[in-house]
């Protein structure tokens, strides 16, 4: 299945208005980030989530990642950023990790603060009867560029636990397709395995950017050979490369990518493999 | 000669009881500074920065000199080694298998994750340094880049980006920094 990660930040309808204007296609999936909420409270429904809503009414998917901001005291979604103090990509210290999965810790005050605001989103998309794909902890790996992933594996687990149960029992939500999301650069840290949460927490498992066997074979040995493994974000993608190797069961080009590497996403778009909106069969 | 007198003068007024006691003390005291280091070791595992791992204490090369060679290398699996004198800690001294082969060095880095970015950044400088044509060297280069933004040293960490972009325009690890760094999403209160 094709897919396009909107620019959340400026312009998010660009991303999909460029394949038409391009001739193709719209892509069987659109990508958002909750990161963006829209200067509004955490309370509020962001338009991430109505345009997500209203591309599944257009026949498509939806798939979801979260920047989050690191959890810290007294933090909501609010002050989710990308880079600076307490961002998505800031260093947690020694303690930041296990106190934001242990309760009546301040960390773990903020961490459910930003789990009510997805539970916000999310839960208006369950009551429009729409599924999500969530890309929850993204990019993971040793050493990883985000705050979630630069503690142990049994650390990142734990936290995917304590997210999975917030959500689905505490928040009781029920319409969500748990996308683990590695990082494609397995080859540059120790092994990833350890940061698997186990298949009963998981729906789907792969990559991100190796679009090639090697990624593919990573994680295919981790999550064993009946999960679907997904290149969930993208650069350029070659989908005829995939078979019978590494058959990647989905792609999200990344917000602007598409533009950079319109020649190889215009002949992916029209690869026989690719699945396109239009064929996405009806799942109202 | 004043030190030979010295000797002489020890052989002569101390008895064979006190040398043993005196030698006694010394390994003693060796062991306890083993003993030390050893529970380092054992504690060294830390996602922030300890007080002696401070940007100061490093004495790096600049971000501007990523390649510049380190005239002091880091010696093998330095938390499992006894601290001696710095003046002994020169590569002429140094038994050559006190220095880590590369393999070792991957390992270590591999090992270290974000754990302790001042020691991944040393050691990855060291790394490239002495393995500049390695196939490797992106993947040290990358370490670089991720040890100093895991210390919130962004601006190095860009520059050394940027140079990284140069020097390996067709890695994946190039590409990686480039969009965590050069081209990342900005902030909410940016756009809203």
């Amino acid at each position: 299945m094709s897919g396009q990660q909107e620019t959340s930040w400026a312009n998010p309808a660009g991303d999909i208005t460029w394949y038409a204007t391009n001739g193709l296609k719209d892509p069987a999936i659109l990508g958002g980030d909750f990161l963006y909420h829209d200067s509004g409270p955490c309370t509020a429904v962001t338009s991430t989530t109505t345009r997500a809503i209203a591309y599944w009414n257009a026949g498509g998917l939806t798939m979801i990642r979260y920047h989050m901001g690191m959890p810290s005291a007294g933090l909501t979604c609010a002050d989710d950023c990308y880079t600076g103090t307490n961002c998505a990509e800031s260093t947690p210290d020694a303690t930041t990790l296990d106190n934001a999965v242990t309760a009546g810790t301040a960390e773990n005050t903020s961490l459910n603060s930003k789990l009510d605001y997805v539970a916000v989103q999310i839960g208006a998309m369950q009551s429009a009867n729409v599924a999500v794909i969530f890309a929850l902890f993204h990019e993971a790996q040793p050493n990883g560029w985000f705050w979630w992933s630069k503690g142990t594996g049994a650390q990142y687990v734990a936290l995917w636990k304590y997210a999975f149960d917030y959500l689905t029992t505490t928040k009781g939500l029920n319409n969500i397709i748990w996308l683990m999301p590695y990082s494609g650069l397995t080859g540059v840290s120790a092994p990833i395995a350890p940061y698997f949460p186990g298949k009963s927490l998981v729906d789907l498992s792969g990559p991100d950017y190796s679009d090639n066997v090697t990624a593919f074979d990573d994680v295919k040995t981790v999550v064993g050979t009946t999960m679907p493994i997904p290149l969930h974000e993208s650069s350029a993608v070659n989908p005829a490369s995939w078979f019978p190797s590494s058959p990647f069961v989905l792609w999200n080009i990344w917000a602007g990518y598409e533009d950079n590497a319109a020649a190889t996403v215009k002949t992916a778009m029209t690869d026989s493999h690719t699945i396109t909106r239009d064929m996405v069969p009806n799942l109202k | 000669m004043a030190n030979c007198e010295a000797k002489l003068v020890v052989r002569e007024t101390v008895s064979k009881p006190a040398i043993l006691l005196v030698l006694g003390v010394v390994v003693l005291a060796l062991a306890v500074v083993f003993g030390v280091f050893a529970h380092d070791d054992e504690g060294g595992k830390h996602l922030a920065p300890t007080p002696h791992d401070t940007e100061e204490s490093i004495r790096e090369p600049t971000p501007s000199a990523p390649t510049a060679v380190i005239t002091e290398p880091l010696s093998a699996w330095p938390a499992l080694v006894p601290k001696v004198a710095p003046e002994l800690q020169t590569p002429e001294v140094l038994p050559a298998q006190a220095r880590l082969d590369e393999a070792t060095m991957v390992a270590r880095l591999h090992e270290l994750a974000a754990s302790d970015p001042p020691q991944s950044l040393k050691l990855a400088r060291e790394a490239l340094a002495r393995f500049p044509d390695s196939p490797r060297a992106p993947e040290f280069e990358w370490n670089v880049v991720k040890a100093l933004a895991n210390m919130d040293r962004y601006r190095e960490a860009e520059e050394e980006a940027r140079g990284m972009l140069e020097k390996y325009p067709d890695s994946p690890l190039s590409v990686d920094v480039d969009r965590h760094l050069l081209h990342r999403p900005p902030n909410p209160s940016r756009v809203q």
